[in-house]
């Protein structure tokens, strides 16, 4: 694509073309040219997130794909064209997605989305995997419309939370339509089923409230309302009851329930302190389920050790700051508020998926971001993490 | 960014849990699950004559074992596979089709064939090590070697004597195995190598024990005998140089008995056990050679009649006549001038009715009734070798004490233990101890020469070599009230050159046709002995030489 030529002096010097604001801006912050540290900092912690996921991947799935009759390197080259993939949209969304254009979506992405995810359950589009109805599409491409649903929320959010976040504290103005979306949108993808991504959505939707200043006194009545519906669900179907029972003690259900969180921590200790090294860890052998996706961490802490597994959560957590800090000095509500849903998603995404990992929550079947197998994820956070930069872009050619 | 910051520090203090301060448990679940444990058996140690001959020596093999649930359709391949394996299609085919998980097809197969199994590729085949004992001198040695089993386990004789030392230590590796049963690429851990069993090297003589059995087996053919055995004693050091024990069937054939009979089986000797009382009575001053006796036909002890074994009228015989003609009355008569106290204590003396110092599996010590349970006919016969029972062993033990001046050699099969790495260790030999006098000694030995010169067993002579021996015929125990008709055992024990003995040996022939021990069993002393002198090159007796 155009991706490597946007930045040659040749383009820089043409006239501004029908694209418009797009390219002045892109002008403007070429001429100034000045980095800040978030910007820095964003960049750094994602291209060391991707750069040690794709190895991850590698020692994580070579038995897998040898086991369903493929070559070693299978999965491995397949992530590393949805990398490749990732990066031309994040530049796209870096250049040439000025947030008005985006802001302009805030109805069609939703609505196109939930659409997406009606568009899931019609035989002959719709794919089933692992007992759920997540992918659509058509041959070799399939796209994971949950996935959508996340930045889409985002940009629902940001656009009503920039327009009314003066009456924060009325119900009517930003709770109620807010959660009328995020129940539309739960309700679509619980169908998958997909617990995991349902939780990661109504995070975003909570955490830019509160950024927007609704009380926290109102929040949290109606998560104590929804507490009771959701506690229900949670405890009735016995597969969901007793993967959340089982995260106070795997152990007890070591070849059941608790037999993935077991083997995930058994990775974990058995890297240690020093790890086993690249393609060291036992668990890649049959014994941990989905360890290429949303298990990918324990291999990192199996192959490398305490080390590794710090340094993933060390990179998230400099994203979050990174994240949080470029919010905090946009002036635009509608950009700050995309900022901080962006964060909001991977960091939260990043927590729950390692907290189930170690046993710290209960597993809920969510991708770790940046790093684990998967093209429509790894595709939908490039793009954010492009966003993202491409507000500090213009924070740091206006604000200095 | 506060909660954000909260959060990510809850993560770090659980990875810290999980993967620093727990990791040891989390690491122990996971490698338990991961690794398992294989035994690597160790190679049984090899059994050499005292030449270094291999006489028993364990070849890795392994059992073909089938798990005929992984078989979904057997007819495929069976081809090959009963070509390779020697078994029917048919048999292969019901063998695959036991549905029991574990069946085995082929058992000890070579390096080769099983190379050949895997060739095929078939997945529902494993292949258990089973060390196969091969005996390269065929069964010439099997009663003393006995029987190894399954996994290496000596069952009887020698190999169940010496299992510790034979069976070495087994090792052990742990194998990483994947989820779904597939070695994974890192080698094993936690290796302990198999330490393999020390070698044994015997006293045993392989071309001695060939012409042995060879000689005995002609022997039992030609006196439809139902078994027989002959042990060839070193007589200065107790080694055993030949055991021989052989059973013939109804039917004629002769093979190696079950059991080590010179050892395990226990007998009426008959006139062999003359030696005590001769022994004792000639050491506590009772008779000299030269001692004149009157001696009748028949003699009565507590209302029984004890007679000889040919008629004679009553006459003067001189004691080395009473031995050299066996006669029973005349021994019956010194015994009684003995004493039963002293016949006791010799017996005992001279090693009857205890185990020797051979210690061997199933060994019976014979039986030599104690002195408080003897009554009256008990000194008609015991003197003559009738109310006693005796091993093969001990009665050449006994006789070879006389070889050695009056000296006792305990008995020896094991001459040294060979070490892993080839290092050869002498066993030390018990201790010997006196049980005659040696001036006795000198004295026993041409009585016992006159029998083979001018007594029951001139069949005993070997050319060019001076012989000293005694015969022994009895009649076989029914086992309740008395004896089996026309049953004998058959016995000649002696030693060679008389005047300076190199070998001692016993010959005992049970239930021959040709009843007494003189033609029994004294031609197969001969011969074998005959070889065996010049086999171990002990020069002839100067003027003895007949050729």
């Amino acid at each position: 694509m155009s991706a490597v030529t946007t930045n040659s002096p040749l383009r820089e010097k043409r006239a501004p073309g029908p694209r418009g604001r797009a390219i002045a801006a892109r002008d403007q912050s070429a001429r100034l040219a000045a980095t800040t540290v978030e910007q820095r900092v964003l960049f750094v912690s994602v291209a060391c997130l991707c750069l040690i996921g794709l190895p991850m991947v590698l020692s994580a799935s070579s038995v897998l794909s040898i086991e369903s009759g493929g070559a070693p390197y299978a999965l491995f080259e397949k992530q590393c064209m949805f990398l490749l993939a990732g990066l031309a949209v994040a530049v796209v969304a870096y250049r040439f997605v000025p947030m008005s254009a985006l802001r302009r979506l805030r109805l069609a992405l939703p609505i196109g989305t939930m659409a997406l995810l009606v568009v899931v359950f019609l035989p002959g589009i719709g794919h089933v995997a692992g007992g759920s109805s997540r992918w659509i599409g058509v041959g070799p491409i399939q796209v994971q419309p949950s996935e959508l649903m996340k930045i889409s929320m985002v940009v629902f959010a940001a656009d009503l939370l920039a327009r009314r976040w003066k009456r924060s504290d009325h119900w009517a103005a930003i709770v109620r339509p807010m959660l009328t979306v995020l129940a539309v949108a739960a309700a679509l993808i619980m169908a998958q089923p997909d617990l995991g991504t349902t939780i990661v959505v109504a995070c975003i939707t909570y955490v830019m409230m509160y950024s927007a200043g609704v009380p926290a006194r109102l929040l949290g009545q109606t998560i104590a309302v929804l507490a009771l519906p959701v506690g229900y669900y949670t405890l009735h179907a016995a597969y969901r009851r007793d993967r959340f029972l089982s995260f106070i003690n795997p152990f007890a259900h070591a070849s059941t329930s608790g037999y993935q969180v077991v083997q995930s921590l058994s990775t974990l200790g058995m890297g240690g302190l020093g790890g086993n090294g690249v393609g060291g860890s036992a668990a890649t052998w049959g014994f941990l389920p989905n360890a290429h996706t949303d298990f990918v961490f324990a291999i990192i802490g199996g192959n490398f050790g305490i080390l590794g597994s710090i340094t993933v959560i060390g990179l998230f957590g400099l994203f979050a700051w990174a994240g949080f800090r470029i919010a905090a000095r946009e002036t635009d509500p509608f950009s700050r508020f995309v900022a901080v849903g962006i964060t909001c998603w991977i960091t939260c995404q990043a927590v729950i998926n390692v907290g189930g990992v170690i046993d710290a929550l209960p597993v809920t079947g969510i991708p770790l971001p940046f790093i684990s197998y998967g093209g429509s994820a790894l595709v939908s956070e490039l793009a954010a993490t492009g966003l993202l930069l491409g507000i500090a872009r213009r924070q740091g050619s206006f604000g200095r | 960014m506060f909660v954000a910051f909260v959060l990510v520090s809850l993560l770090l203090a659980r990875v810290v849990d999980v993967q620093g301060l727990g990791a040891a448990r989390y690491a122990a679940y996971g490698n338990s699950e991961l690794y398992q444990k294989v035994t690597l058996p160790a190679l049984r140690g090899a059994i050499y004559d005292r030449n270094g001959n291999l006489i028993a020596v364990s070849v890795p093999r392994v059992d073909v074992v089938s798990d005929d649930f992984l078989v979904s359709n057997p007819s495929t391949d069976l081809g090959a596979l009963s070509r390779i394996l020697g078994l029917a299609p048919s048999a292969l085919r019901s063998a695959l089709t036991q549905r029991r998980g574990y069946v085995t097809l082929a058992r000890q197969v070579s390096p080769a064939t099983e190379a050949a199994v895997q060739a095929l590729n078939l997945p529902n085949l494993t292949f258990i090590p089973d060390p196969e004992r091969i005996d390269p001198a065929g069964n010439l040695f099997a009663p003393v070697l006995g029987v190894v089993g399954f996994a290496g386990t000596g069952l009887s004789g020698l190999e169940y004597q010496d299992q510790s030392l034979l069976q070495g230590i087994p090792g052990s590796e742990e194998v990483a195995v994947g989820a779904q049963g597939e070695a994974m690429p890192q080698g094993p851990r936690d290796v302990r190598s198999a330490r393999q069993g020390s070698g044994l090297v015997l006293t045993l003589d392989q071309p001695l024990q060939y012409e042995v059995t060879k000689v005995l087996s002609a022997r039992l053919k030609a006196t439809d005998a139902a078994s027989g055995t002959v042990v060839v004693l070193d007589t200065k050091t107790g080694g055993i140089l030949s055991m021989v024990d052989l059973v013939r069937s109804k039917s004629g054939v002769v093979s190696p008995a079950p059991q080590n009979l010179a050892v395990t089986a226990e007998y009426q000797p008959g006139s062999v056990m003359k030696l005590a009382t001769f022994s004792a009575a000639l050491q506590d001053g009772v008779i000299t050679p030269n001692s004149k006796l009157t001696v009748p036909f028949t003699i009565y002890l507590g209302g029984w009649p004890f007679q000889d074994a040919e008629f004679h009228p009553t006459e003067v015989m001189p004691v080395r006549q009473i031995l050299a003609q066996s006669s029973n009355v005349g021994t019956i008569e010194i015994a009684a001038r003995l004493g039963a106290r002293r016949l006791y204590n010799q017996l005992r003396n001279l090693g009857f009715g205890q185990r020797t110092d051979l210690n061997w599996p199933g060994e019976t010590a014979g039986d030599v009734p104690p002195l408080s349970t003897w009554w009256a006919s008990s000194m008609g016969t015991i003197p003559i070798g009738t109310g006693e029972a005796v091993t093969a062993l001990q009665i050449a033990d006994a006789y070879n004490a006389v070889a050695n001046g009056g000296v006792y050699v305990p008995p020896r099969l094991v001459q040294a233990t060979v070490s892993p790495n080839g290092v050869e260790k002498l066993v030390t030999p018990p201790p010997t101890h006196r049980v005659i006098a040696a001036a006795t000694a000198r004295e026993l030995v041409p009585m016992l020469e006159l029998v083979t010169l001018d007594g029951t067993a001139v069949a005993a002579q070997i050319p060019g070599y001076s012989v000293a021996g005694k015969t022994g015929t009895a009649q076989i125990p029914n086992g309740h009230d008395g004896y089996t008709p026309g049953a004998w055992m058959a016995t000649f024990v002696g030693f060679a050159p008389a005047q300076a003995p190199r070998l001692t040996a016993i010959v005992t022939i049970n239930h021959p046709n040709d009843f007494y021990g003189g033609s029994a069993s004294a031609p197969v002393f001969s011969t074998i002995m005959n070889y065996a002198l010049r086999h171990f090159d002990v020069p002839p007796t100067a003027g003895t030489g007949r050729s």
